[in-house]
Parts: structure tokens; C-alpha cells; sequence
């Protein structure tokens, strides 16, 4: 797992839910074949930490006693003393291995915002100079254990979580921190203490599940198979092929090993190797696993490693697997197989890649490859079981270059402290030669050792593919879920929908790729607290603020902005949410009968407007009606007659209407033509001022149709004018249309005296005080 | 007792670890937004996780006190306590004009402090966080 300085990770928190509160205090054990390893978390002012308490069964000054990491570790790395091997990197971390009269040896690692234990990187350079001193270093070999322990907490995190078989332990993983108050602490605005916290409960942000199952994810085959081993809840993931580039997630379903050795038999009865009842494998004549009078049972790894029996590296792998898995005991061989893959593990680990060679970026490995040259090689390969003797293994004076040698180291020193029953138990049983159970097992161990030691690295990478088989076999080749390169952000998926359903999460220790979104929610690879760094694709710590140069892009550092404002949007209309409920269902009752009134005043009005327009109408067409009525009953003009003798004084008719006065008060109108006030307007402003009128004519002249000279009585011509007049003329009132009337002695005009006089010529406008009209009187 | 926090920068030779920030998370599993008393305790142990994760050697005043005013707010929402709440609001708004460090002494008092309601959080009253107000600076 490849580690860069943006590849670290907070520490997931277990707290335990007792009928008091929560409590804190949930370690995590494990049994290596050297060391029980105790995996403690801080709680108090130094979390995140966390800190691994080993005991080897010696005394403490020949042990590492203590792995302390974080804050914890950044406190004991601050006391070192030049005599101890020490290592600080650009990146602000350092790790070191320090001689303490009171502790022993205590490993220490410091990382801004990590309580991560040292990388494989680190691991590899501090293993290197001590490699290459030569001071009696006791513990030459032990920090491997803790690269091992790395991945084994993360699955045996998971199996406590998740209980075997039940999940009422009441243990839960916990975030480590909640981003948004660290926000809220961090904000210098004047912000309410009361909002802040109002905002802690908001679905999106709360950020306070609490799981207590747990499936441990890998793409590491040696880990998987040794997470399945031990019954814990387990999704593989194949790496996608070259071909299709899909990668598939495998859930390993529950069960023993039975299943494991089913798949190896199989394969090798495939391959060619006959496997007898009693569990003997031989091609043809050669027995290469076999049950001697001293070992009962033996892997001859001279048949093994001879091309010409068992040609290619893939069957030696399944012929080694056999051998381990179907390893004879009364009780279980699991503590047998345990072992077995923890020496494969560390090969994996330490095999030469970039990370321990110091070719990658980082440059921290440049130790070189532990694998060692060819003449190790050809050294390690001629150690057989027979001649396995754990004086082979150099003493700690001297330097140890190679991953055998300094897995000789603690092996030798393991057998001097004493292996565990179940361990010595098993391969006594095997074993009758006449030497200690623990160097029964020393000898077994080393054994093991020397079989991966004596190949060049084909043969972990032939294990590492055997792994992938077997997971895939005993998952029954029907992947829980499928990324391919299209879609791999889907919204949901069938392990998605399992995890919803079951409210667990899942402990990544290493992927390849990155997740969909509907997986990064369960997931706690980038928040949980594993020791181990992992690759740095599959990790958030780099779009932390600050922390050893990973700092969040401006795209990132919006998007969280815009979160956290909708999510305060959201919390503030949660805050009083009994009052507001109800203020709020009441406006709704309220807006909605606004609404029916609303509609119920516009059909109102559309109804009166229709109203008012039909009236309109029938008002306007009764006058037209009324019109054409008055025209169709008036009588016929009278002609004029005289029945009165007419008198001798003469009456002055001017031919010419008096002049109207420009200030003439305008009569008021009819009531109907009475124009409404418009209320929207100013009423102050004054009133626009009509233009005046023009003036009249001097002289009018009355004139026939045809501009024909008019003829007859005026009163005969009034009535002529009226019925030629044109329609418009009758539509400005009937009340103002003039109605004619009846001839009165005082207008009546001695006919002929003064005949029409057309052609005369206007009279000036000058206005005359004779012709003057009266204001206020009425005009005929 | 009252205390008055010492608003100095003390100067320290002691090289101070990387100081914790913000780290971006994905949403996690949906919640019930109600305010019923299991989300309150369990947001007080989140709330308490984030505030001992924050805790350094050096830690600033400003940040330090709007943690202990949130989490004794925190508490006195879980016991149903309102007596205290300008208080804490007080001490909330007007933390901002704080400067220097608090001590480690200090910040391992109010860690203790704090674990100990967390791991008794149900069996916690109105009066347990009354000797801790007595511990509150005066601005």
C-alpha cells in the first residue's frame, strides 16, 4: 500500500454504548505467532492517537514494548536521544525507534493529523539502518510485526465491531471528528451558540453515525484471505483485468475452511497430482507431500523447487497452500494457517517494489531489496526441513539484510520466550523429533520462511494469485457489485442497498479506483482509524486544509460551502420547529382561503364587466333605437301660417349668432356624460384646460341642400338641417338635441320681410354689444 | 471559583505538533433530524470527539472556550437546564476577542472533565455541570 503525504487518514473511534453512557475504553487484541498486540485509542487531550501495546514474552529492554502514534508519538519522539535511530521527513513526519530504560524500545511516529502508524516506506528506512548498524539491537526484526499489525487490526476492528455472528455488543465505530464544527470553532464571524448547535443535528452534516457492523474491504489479496480465515465479515475486490477493465467486489460469505481445501484439491487434481485418501500429493512417482516417520507432515521442497517435477511457480503455490490448509491437527489448524500467512503477508509487504527499493517519489525506502541476492537465495533454498536448525539464524550483533534473517530474529528469540499452546500443540503432533515444542515451532516457522526466501519473488506473487482464486471460488463468482469504467458513480447498487439496510459501514484497508458516491457514504476509509496509509487514490486527506501540504481545492472548499450553507438553511428552519409548524400550517390555511377569495373577487368582476359592457351596449343601442324612432315619428313640417295679425314692431333677428365670450361657463353637462373620476391619478393636479373655442362666424348662413340657397321658413329649414344631418350628428345626446319648437310670436319672423340672405358678406368678428350674447343664455 | 485566562502568547521553545484542521467528509448515513435525547447524547460524544481531536500543545483561547461553551450548552440541553444558557451564550460571542494559548493543564482538566459526563451521560442533572461554570473565564 503505497503511502504518500497526502494519504493519511484520522483515527475511527470504537466506543462502547454500557447502561451509563459511552465509554472509550475498547481495545482491539491480536496474537501474532511472536507478540500479543494490544491496540488502545486515546480519549483524552492526545486523540487522535493511538497506541499498540505488545508484549513478546521477554524482558522489556529486548522488546519493542509500545507503538505510539499521533500526538501521543509526537510526545515521546521529542525526548529522544541522539544514540536512537531516528528519522524526521519533509513532509513534517518522523518515526523512530527509541531505547527506554522503563519502557524498552518504543516505536514512535508523528504525523500532523494522522494517528497512523509508520508507512512501508518508513518501516523499510528505519529497518534499513538498523539493518546496517552494528549494535547489539535486540529487536532487529520486531518493527515488521508492525507493518503486519497494520492490516490485522483493520479486520480484527472489524470482527469486534461487528460481533460474531450478532451485533449486540453495543460496540460502535465513530467519526473521529465532524468537520462542521470544526468549522463552527474555527469561524471568527459573530455567529449564535444556539444556531451552531441546532446545525450539529442536520441529517447531511451531523456526521455522527454510529455503526456497530462492519465489513472489512480489500483489494489486498494476502489480507482478505487472512480476514476470511478468521471469520470476519469480508468484500474482496478483483482487480479489473486488462481487458475489461471492470473491477468486481466479491462478499465472501460466512464459513470455514473446509471450503478453501475443497478448491485446492480440485485445482491440483486438475493440474495432474494425484492426492491420495490419506492426503498424499504426488505427480507420478514422487511423493512431494508426504507423511514421514519424523514428520508426519512433510513438504519435500527439493521435489518443490525442481522444474522438471512441478514446473511452473502457480502449482508450487497451490501444492503449498494444500500443504498448509490440510496441515494435521486434533482440534483446528487454524492458529497453523494463521501463522503461515503472517510470513506471507510480511513477504508481501517487503517484496521489492518501488516503496522499499527508494524508487518512489517519496524517496524514503533506499534500502535496497530485503528479498537479498542470489547467493541468499541459494542459501535459503538449500535449507530443508530436515536441516532447518535455528542456529542458522545470525545473532543480533550482526547485521541482517535480509527479510529471512530478520524474521530469523524474532523466530529465534520467540523460542527462547515460548510460542502459544495452540501452536506448540498442533506441530508436536506433527513433529516427533526430539526437540522443544517451541522449537518445534521456531523450526516450522523458519522453515516457511526459507521456502519464500529462496525465490526471487514469483512465488508470493503465485500465492498472491492463488489468494485472488480462492476468494473468488469460495465467494461463488457472483460479485455484490460491479464498477466498470462507465459507470462507476452510480447512485446505488445491490452492496449499497445491503449497507443502507443493515445501517453498517465498511473498513477499507485498500482499493483500487474510487467509489461511487453511494459507497463513500458507508465507507470510513477516509475518516476511519486504521493504522495503515493507503494509497492515495482512494483518500481524502487530500482535500484537507492545511495539514503537510494537502490543501483543498477551491472547487472542493465551494462545494463544502454551499453544503454547509443549505444544511444551516435547513437547521434553522428546524429550530423551533413546533412553533414554526404551526405558524406555518396556519398561513397555509390562511394563503389558501386568500386564494379562494382571490379567484371568487376576479370571476366577480369579469362578471360585472360583462355586465356593464352588455348594459352599455343596450343602453347604446336603445338610443339608437330611440333615435331612428324620434326621426321616424316626428311629424311632417308645418307650413307656416300666419293666425295672428301680425303686429308692427319689428323684430331684430341677427343673421349673425351673438359671439360667445371666451370665458364663457361652459353649461354642465348631462349626468351621462359626466366623465368618472379616475382615483389612480393625482386629484390635485388641476385639470387640463380645454382650448378655447373658436369663434363662431360672424354671420351664418343658412343653406339648402346642395348648398343650395335655403328656401322656406327657417323653422321648415331647422327641421330640414336635422333630417340631413349626418348619423354622427345624433349620437352626441338626445337630451341636447335640440327639439323643435313651437314657433312663438316673440321669435316668429314676419316671413318675407327679411329674406335669407345668402351672398352677404361677413360680418366682421369684431364682436358688437348688439349681437352680444347674453352669457348663460341659451343659443337657438 | 472564578478564573481569569492569562491572554499573553506564551513563547515556547517546544516545537508544537502540526496543528489539527478541517477535514472534508462525505455525508454520512442519513439521521432523523429530531432532538429527541439519543441524537443529543450522541452528538455530545461527537461534539466531544471533535473537541479533544482539536487539542494541541498551543492551542488557541479563541477556539478552546467556544468548545467548552458549546459542550456545557450541549449538556444543558440534555438535562433540560435553560439557567445557564446567556451564560453560555455570553461566553460564546464575546470568545472571539480572547488571544494566547491555553495551557495542557487545562485542556487535560476539561478533556477529564468532559469524558466523565460523556461515560455517565445518562445518569447526568442540572447540577453537574454547575462546578465547571465556577471554571469559566471572565472576559
Amino acid at each position: 500500500m503505497a503511502s504518500s503525504k497526502c494519504s493519511e487518514k484520522p483515527i475511527f473511534v470504537v466506543i462502547k454504548q454500557t447502561t451509563t453512557g459511552y465509554s472509550f475504553d475498547n481495545d482491539v487484541n491480536y496474537s501474532s505467532p511472536f507478540a500479543n498486540h494490544t491496540i488502545t485509542q486515546t480519549s483524552d487531550m492526545t486523540h487522535p492517537s493511538i497506541m499498540v501495546n505488545s508484549n513478546w514474552g521477554m524482558a522489556k529492554k529486548n522488546s519493542i514494548t509500545q507503538m505510539v502514534t499521533g500526538n501521543a508519538g509526537f510526545k515521546i519522539l521529542e525526548n529522544r536521544q541522539n544514540s536512537n535511530f531516528y528519522k524526521s521527513y519533509s513532509t513534517g513526519g518522523a518515526v523512530g525507534l527509541l531505547l527506554n530504560d522503563t519502557h524498552g524500545y518504543r516505536l514512535g511516529r508523528y504525523k500532523g493529523l494522522s494517528g497512523e502508524a509508520p508507512s512501508v516506506a518508513e518501516l523499510a528506512n528505519l529497518l534499513g539502518n538498523i539493518s546496517r548498524s552494528s549494535k547489539d539491537v535486540k529487536v532487529r526484526g520486531s518493527p515488521l510485526e508492525y507493518k503486519r499489525l497494520l492490516d490485522y487490526f483493520q479486520f480484527l476492528l472489524a470482527r469486534k465491531v461487528s460481533g460474531t455472528g450478532n451485533s449486540s455488543n453495543n460496540l460502535y465505530l465513530v467519526r473521529p471528528n465532524n468537520v462542521n464544527i470544526l468549522d463552527d470553532m474555527n469561524d471568527t464571524s459573530d455567529g449564535s451558540l444556539e444556531d451552531v448547535y441546532m446545525g450539529l443535528f442536520d441529517g447531511d452534516l451531523s456526521n455522527r453515525t454510529m455503526y456497530n457492523k462492519a465489513y472489512f474491504v480489500t483489494a489486498d489479496r494476502p489480507a482478505a484471505i487472512a480476514s476470511v480465515v478468521r471469520q470476519v465479515p469480508t468484500i474482496f475486490q478483483e482487480a479489473a483485468s486488462k481487458k475489461s477493465s471492470t473491477s468486481k467486489f466479491h462478499l465472501i460469505p460466512q464459513g470455514n475452511n473446509g471450503r478453501i481445501l475443497k478448491y485446492l484439491t480440485q485445482e491440483l487434481t486438475r493440474s495432474g497430482f494425484t492426492i491420495s485418501s490419506n492426503g498424499i500429493v504426488s505427480i507420478g512417482d514422487l511423493k512431494i507431500v508426504d507423511k514421514t516417520t519424523e514428520i508426519g507432515w512433510y513438504l519435500d521442497t527439493t521435489l518443490l523447487f525442481n522444474k522438471r517435477v512441478v514446473s511452473k511457480v502457480e502449482l508450487r503455490a497451490l501444492v503449498l497452500f494444500y500443504w498448509i490448509f490440510n496441515y494435521p491437527s486434533r482440534t483446528s489448524n487454524i492458529p497453523i494457517v494463521e501463522a503461515f500467512f503472517s510470513i506471507v503477508d510480511t513477504f508481501h509487504d517487503f517484496k521489492p517494489t518501488s516503496r522499499t527499493t527508494g524508487k518512489s517519489n517519496n524517496n524514503s525506502g533506499a534500502i535496497g531489496s530485503l528479498m537479498g541476492q542470489k547467493q541468499n537465495r541459494e542459501n535459503f533454498k538449500a535449507r530443508k526441513a530436515n536441516t532447518i536448525n535455528l542456529t542458522n539464524v545470525s545473532n543480533t550483533r550482526v547485521a541482517h539484510r535480509t527479510l529471512v534473517r530478520l524474521l530469523g530474529s524474532d523466530i529465534y528469540r520467540k523460542v527462547k520466550s515460548g510460542y502459544g499452546k495452540a501452536l506448540k500443540n498442533t506441530l508436536s503432533n506433527v513433529n516427533k523429533r526430539q526437540i522443544t515444542p517451541d522449537e518445534k515451532v521456531g523450526r516450522f516457522l523458519y522453515f516457511v520462511t526459507n521456502v519464500f526466501g529462496s525465490d526471487s519473488g514469483g512465488l508470493i506473487n503465485a500465492c498472491e494469485d492463488l489468494s485472488r482464486d480462492i476468494l473468488i471460488d469460495i465467494s461463488g463468482d457472483n460479485p455484490i457489485y460491479t464498477r466498470t469504467s462507465g459507470n462507476s458513480n452510480t447512485n446505488s447498487n445491490a452492496l449499497c442497498a445491503k449497507l443502507e439496510s443493515e445501517g453498517a459501514c465498511l473498513i477499507i484497508d485498500y482499493m483500487i479506483g474510487s467509489l461511487p458516491d453511494c459507497l463513500i457514504k458507508h465507507s470510513v476509509f477516509h475518516n476511519v482509524g486504521v493504522l495503515d496509509p493507503v494509497s492515495k487514490r482512494i483518500l481524502s486527506w487530500s482535500e484537507v486544509e492545511g495539514g503537510d501540504g494537502c490543501i483543498e481545492t477551491p472547487k472542493d472548499q465551494t462545494k463544502r460551502k454551499q453544503k454547509k450553507a443549505e444544511a444551516r438553511k435547513r437547521a434553522s428552519k428546524l429550530k423551533d420547529s413546533k412553533a414554526k409548524q404551526k405558524a406555518g400550517e396556519q398561513r397555509k390555511v390562511k394563503s389558501q382561503a386568500t386564494r379562494i377569495e382571490t379567484v371568487k373577487k376576479m370571476a366577480n368582476k369579469a362578471r360585472q364587466n360583462q355586465i356593464n359592457i352588455a348594459r352599455r351596449r343596450q343602453i347604446a343601442t336603445a338610443r339608437r333605437e330611440g333615435g331612428r324612432t324620434v326621426r321616424n315619428t316626428q311629424p311632417a313640417p308645418t307650413p307656416f301660417t300666419r293666425t295672428n295679425t301680425p303686429s308692427n314692431m319689428k323684430m331684430t333677428m341677427g343673421k349673425v349668432s351673438p359671439k360667445k365670450p371666451i370665458t364663457a361657463k361652459k353649461p354642465p353637462l348631462p349626468p351621462t356624460l359626466k366623465r368618472s373620476i379616475n382615483n389612480n391619478q393625482n386629484n390635485n393636479k388641476p385639470p387640463a384646460k380645454k382650448p378655447p373655442l373658436p369663434y363662431r362666424s360672424g354671420v351664418r348662413v343658412s343653406r339648402g341642400p346642395g348648398n343650395a340657397p335655403a328656401t322656406g321658413t327657417r323653422s321648415a329649414r331647422s327641421v330640414q338641417r336635422t333630417r340631413n344631418a349626418p348619423p354622427a350628428s345624433g349620437t352626441r345626446s338626445a337630451s341636447a338635441r335640440r327639439t323643435p319648437v313651437a314657433p312663438t310670436s316673440a321669435t316668429r319672423r314676419t316671413p318675407g320681410t327679411r329674406p335669407a340672405t345668402a351672398g352677404r358678406p361677413p360680418v366682421a368678428r369684431t364682436p358688437t354689444t348688439a349681437t352680444r350674447r347674453t352669457p348663460g343664455s341659451a343659443q337657438v | 471559583m472564578s478564573r481569569t485566562i492569562t491572554v499573553t502568547q506564551t513563547k515556547t521553545k517546544t516545537p508544537s505538533p502540526t496543528p489539527k484542521t478541517i477535514q472534508r467528509t462525505s455525508p454520512g448515513r442519513k439521521l432523523n433530524n429530531r432532538l429527541d435525547i439519543k441524537s443529543q447524547r450522541e452528538q455530545l460524544v461527537n461534539t466531544y470527539l471533535t473537541f479533544t481531536y482539536e487539542m494541541r500543545p498551543g492551542m488557541e483561547n479563541r477556539i478552546f472556550w467556544k468548545y467548552v461553551a458549546l459542550m456545557l450548552y450541549s449538556i444543558d440541553r440534555i438535562t433540560g437546564t435553560a439557567a445557564n444558557n446567556t451564560r453560555n451564550t455570553t461566553l460564546y460571542s464575546k470568545v472571539n476577542k480572547m488571544t494566547g494559548i491555553v495551557s495542557d493543564t487545562e485542556q487535560a482538566f476539561w478533556a477529564n472533565a468532559f469524558v466523565n459526563i460523556v461515560k455517565n451521560i445518562k445518569r447526568i442533572n442540572a447540577s453537574t455541570t454547575r462546578p465547571l461554570y465556577n471554571r469559566l473565564p471572565k472576559i
